[in-house]
């Protein structure tokens, strides 16, 4: 769910800053985004439930 | 009863935690730089984010990347006299602290570069070195990730 979340808002971060005055939501996508790769982290180290 | 997986003391989850996910800064930020200058062919905006992915990401995720090492090494009793070093540590080692040098020469170099651009007098040249050296840096990242994720004996 979080590979899903992260590849799909970083990939739309990246086509909402080419349109025009989509620089603010793709910067909010973008931190989504890391949001995500950072609780995968999080999730592999800590390993909830193991 | 068959043991899954092994899990390690909670008290290294932290030190890893920073080496890892400065090791990803690190490795981004590299890619980062390398990609914009690739591209940049005289764009001075994309030209100077190349560098300052480096200067300003970078910089801050190799100094995470090698603090956390050394706090997990010592964790992990590494740094003990007599500790045997496996060879996926060597890697990490050598190529952690061979980076350091190229680091601060593609920050040296790209700095002036930057600097240069910006005034409108060159500098494309010395950023496509900085570009070349990121590019390596890079090589050697990856290696070295493979090693040390595979545990390489």
């Amino acid at each position: 769910v979080l590979w899903l979340i992260a590849a799909g808002t970083g990939g739309r971060a990246g086509t909402v800053s080419r349109e025009r005055g989509g620089v603010q939501q793709a910067l909010v996508l973008h931190a989504v985004s890391s949001l995500a790769v950072l609780l995968i982290l999080i999730d592999m180290i800590w390993k909830p439930g193991a | 009863m068959t043991v899954l997986a092994q899990v390690r003391p909670d008290s290294w989850n932290f030190p890893l935690f920073l080496h890892v996910g400065g090791a990803m800064i690190l490795v981004g930020a590299v890619l980062t730089s390398a990609s914009a200058l690739l591209v940049a062919r005289g764009d001075g905006r994309l030209l100077r984010m190349g560098y300052r992915a480096l200067l300003i990401v970078g910089l801050p995720g190799y100094i995470l990347m090698r603090v956390g090492a050394e706090w997990i090494a010592d964790k992990e009793g590494f740094n003990a006299k007599g500790a045997p070093e496996p060879t996926w540590l060597g890697i990490g080692y050598s190529v952690a602290d061979g980076s350091a040098v190229l680091l601060l020469i593609a920050l040296i170099v790209g700095g002036i570069g930057a600097s240069r651009v910006r005034k409108g007098r060159g500098g494309q040249g010395l950023l496509r070195a900085t570009m070349v050296i990121a590019i390596i840096l890079l090589v050697a990242y990856t290696v070295t990730v493979w090693a040390m994720a595979g545990k390489l004996d």
